[in-house]
């Protein structure tokens, strides 16, 4: 099985501790801060694209996944942002169009930076600068992750863990955990953990939250190949 | 959350490869990596060659050159052009770093540039690129280099490279085709409009020397009955573990599966392919001597069977040494098939009447099914699977796994094995100008010939004799063939164009 599912590429300590933003002197809470903002402009476009949120979720893992090897100096948060929505729309078979992506990119941003909202030109140098950057974005994640853009997500995953916890029916625990999941998209975590881990963590949390417990004997983690260490 | 890491205990594949590059460089110290990352730091040509990047030199992060080649010559360290356990490097890191063990897919490593390759003479054509024959420059092992297209003004890089480059590294399989490496040659050319030009994306494979086609098509290759077996069996075995992963292969044919001198058959191309889901899909793919009657009738919902018929196809071209059904127009190849495998009849093919194919079409004359009467001359066995395989309706035809367990496979002669097929001279379908050229020699040098099992009447004589005349017959029907070739080609390329198209429609949906 686990050779026929590629595994999520994991970050190494190295690679986590010393970010390329990083040794571009950006300071940490900075780059953190625009990770956040990266991954929610993705998260509000994909909604605006109607896409599903499994494209949004392979973009965002796809965004942090690119800052481990390539500097924000370099590369702007709209840009990849830009290449990563676009990528994973095609990667999760449900592609959406350069005109459409850019636009609400657009708006978004001037919606972000508080300004009044006008339309692109159809044209204008602006749109085709910013197609220009898409592309260049896109190719970028390409090169610079080795075309690995397949990404392992938790969410099927931690459906089936709920099922099997017989917490389907619970009124609050799924809701709960499936938005830990889609909140953690903004976190390193999906580059840190696979997707079991993940799964096992964001029920343990929305568990403890509900006050439910779960059984401990056997702890219900082993079932799911993870460690108790890894999901604190 | 915490984000230590606990070291997990290492994986198998130290142990498991059998490359002595593996132990001799797998065991990186992060001393050694440091000094190998400068040896090669020099002669990084990466920078010079992206408007964008940021030193990547410094950078233990990331350092795609060292760490890349590294592992790419671990790869392939074995001299022949074929490691038997490539695959199996490849999933376990000959595209990921091994720096860290415990991970064995980590794969924050970039790719290549297209300078780590040499790039020779042309190999063919595949559905949406070209591919050549290239050498990896570090290691001189030989690798096919297939180009992607990329059409600028669209969407970015095709939707279908994509798919093919992530259904490519989701499969490990002996005979199916692995991706060992990306390489990306960006170009500093612009175009009028000052923008400039798209790089170029190379999918790069290992080298196979023939390709089924090529392979029918060289007079001096004629298939023993337990060759042909062996080859079936490989094919099926692949196309039963893409079915079993849930891929359509969409474009079987004979010059897609690629052969090499160890008697392996490897299923390429997957530009057509993909996963397989549960709605309407563009009836726009297979080869049109190879494309099943429930496609050329219009079926849109279609399902693993399709490959099966050009399986059966790609069989009986084994069994017959060339095409079987070669249709010149869709309705053409639609005649063909009811001349050979029998009109369809609410019995033969339930529901064909509601496909839309059929609004406009009439079937004059009622046909009856001759494959058995046909093929029978090859063996009783041979004929029965192909019967099987040749099956209308598809619901009844024969799945891969079924068809694996059909006494054919298990009836004398047993299916060679690999090892024991005879080599050939290197045949693709694509350059048969040169194979002609060099066909004399070949014949009378080839050694391994002695190999195959001698025909009824091998007598070396009457073998040349036949064999002149074969060859002149074959230059002819080569020259009908080319003809019609590039007109398959043209027609293809529209289609692709409108099966994007129309893929995209039907996800919109």
């Amino acid at each position: 099985m686990s050779k026929l599912s590629l595994q999520n590429a994991m970050l190494s300590y190295e690679q986590l501790a010393l970010t390329p933003s990083r040794k571009d002197a950006i300071p940490e809470e900075l780059e953190d801060e625009l990770r956040r903002l990266g991954c929610h402009f993705i998260q509000s476009a994909g909604i605006l694209l109607k896409l599903p949120q499994v494209a949004m979720a392979t973009a965002q893992v796809l965004f942090q996944r690119f800052y481990y090897v390539a500097s924000m100096m370099a590369f702007s948060i709209r840009d990849i942002g830009m290449g990563a929505l676009f990528l994973a729309a095609k990667v999760q078979e449900s592609p959406r169009k350069i005109r459409d992506l850019i636009n609400v990119y657009h708006w978004l941003i001037s919606k972000y930076q508080n300004t009044v909202y006008e339309p692109m030109e159809y044209f204008g140098t602006e749109f085709y600068a910013m197609k220009n950057a898409l592309v260049i974005a896109e190719m970028q994640i390409l090169k610079r992750l080795g075309f690995n853009v397949h990404v392992q997500l938790p969410y099927g995953l931690m459906v089936n863990y709920l099922k099997v916890l017989e917490l389907t029916e619970h009124e609050k625990i799924p809701q709960l955990a499936w938005g830990y999941l889609n909140d953690s998209l903004r976190t390193n975590i999906y580059v840190c953990y696979q997707p079991p881990t993940i799964a096992c963590a964001v029920i343990y949390l929305a568990a403890r939250i509900c006050g439910v417990k779960l059984p401990t004997q056997p702890p219900w983690w082993e079932l799911f190949e993870a460690e108790l260490e890894d999901i604190l | 959350m915490s984000t230590d890491k606990k070291t997990k205990s290492p994986r198998s594949f130290h142990s498991g490869s059998t490359s002595s590059f593996t132990d001799d460089r797998g065991g990186d110290s992060g001393k050694a990596r440091a000094g190998e990352s400068a040896a090669f730091g020099g002669d990084n040509v990466l920078d010079t060659l992206m408007p964008l990047t940021v030193g990547d030199n410094s950078s233990p992060a990331y350092a795609p050159t060292s760490d890349g080649d590294k592992l790419r010559t671990r790869a392939g360290g074995d001299t022949s052009p074929y490691v038997p356990n490539s695959a199996e490097a490849y999933h376990h890191g000959g595209l990921a770093s091994d720096k860290f063990a415990d991970y064995p897919d980590h794969t924050f490593t970039g790719c290549s540039p297209i300078e780590d390759y040499r790039i020779l003479e042309k190999l063919g054509e595949g559905t949406f690129g070209e591919v050549h024959r290239g050498t990896h420059e570090r290691s001189g092992n030989q690798v096919a280099l297939k180009r992607i297209l990329m059409h600028h003004e669209k969407e970015g890089v095709p939707i279908t490279a994509i798919r093919e480059i992530k259904i490519l590294r989701q499969l490990d399989h002996e005979n199916v085709v692995s991706l060992t490496d990306m390489a990306i040659k960006f170009s500093n050319a612009t175009d009028e409009t000052g923008e400039t030009q798209p790089p170029s994306i190379y999918m790069v494979f290992p080298y196979m020397d023939h390709d089924l086609a090529g392979l029918l098509e060289n007079p001096s290759v004629k298939f023993s009955e337990a060759q042909i077996k062996c080859y079936l069996k490989q094919l099926l075995d692949g196309t039963n573990y893409l079915h079993q992963q849930k891929i359509l292969h969409r474009d079987m044919k004979a010059a897609n599966l690629l052969i090499n001198n160890r008697g392996i058959l490897k299923i390429a191309d997957f530009g057509l392919s993909r996963p397989m889901v549960d709605k309407t899909l563009t009836g726009c793919v297979v080869t049109r001597w190879y494309r099943p009657p429930e496609l050329l009738l219009g079926e849109k919902r279609y399902t693993t069977a399709i490959d099966m018929w050009a399986v059966g196809c790609v069989f009986a071209e084994m069994l017959k040494g060339g095409p079987i059904l070669m249709g010149r127009s869709d309705m053409d190849q639609l005649d063909l098939i009811f001349d050979l495998c029998g009109g369809p009849t609410e019995e033969s093919m339930p529901g064909w009447k509601d496909l839309p194919g059929c609004k406009d079409v009439q079937f004059g004359k009622a046909h009856i099914r001759r494959v058995k009467d046909e093929y029978e001359r090859y063996g009783k066995q041979a004929a029965d699977l192909l019967d099987k395989l040749l099956v209308l309706d598809p619901k009844k035809r024969l799945t891969a796994f079924n068809a694996l367990e059909h006494s054919y496979f298990w009836t004398y002669p047993k299916p060679a094995s690999p090892r024991e097929l005879p080599k050939y001279e290197s045949s693709h379908e694509y350059d048969r100008r040169k194979l002609k050229m060099s066909q004399a020699e070949h014949h009378h040098n080839n050694h391994h010939y002695d190999n195959v099992p001698p025909s009824p009447n091998a007598n070396v004589d009457i073998e040349n004799s036949r064999y002149r005349n074969r060859e002149h017959r074959t230059k002819k029907r080569e020259r009908s063939r080319e003809r019609d070739r590039v007109d398959d080609l043209k027609l293809l390329d529209i289609e692709t164009a409108n099966f994007t198209l129309m893929d995209e429609l039907s996800n919109r949906e």
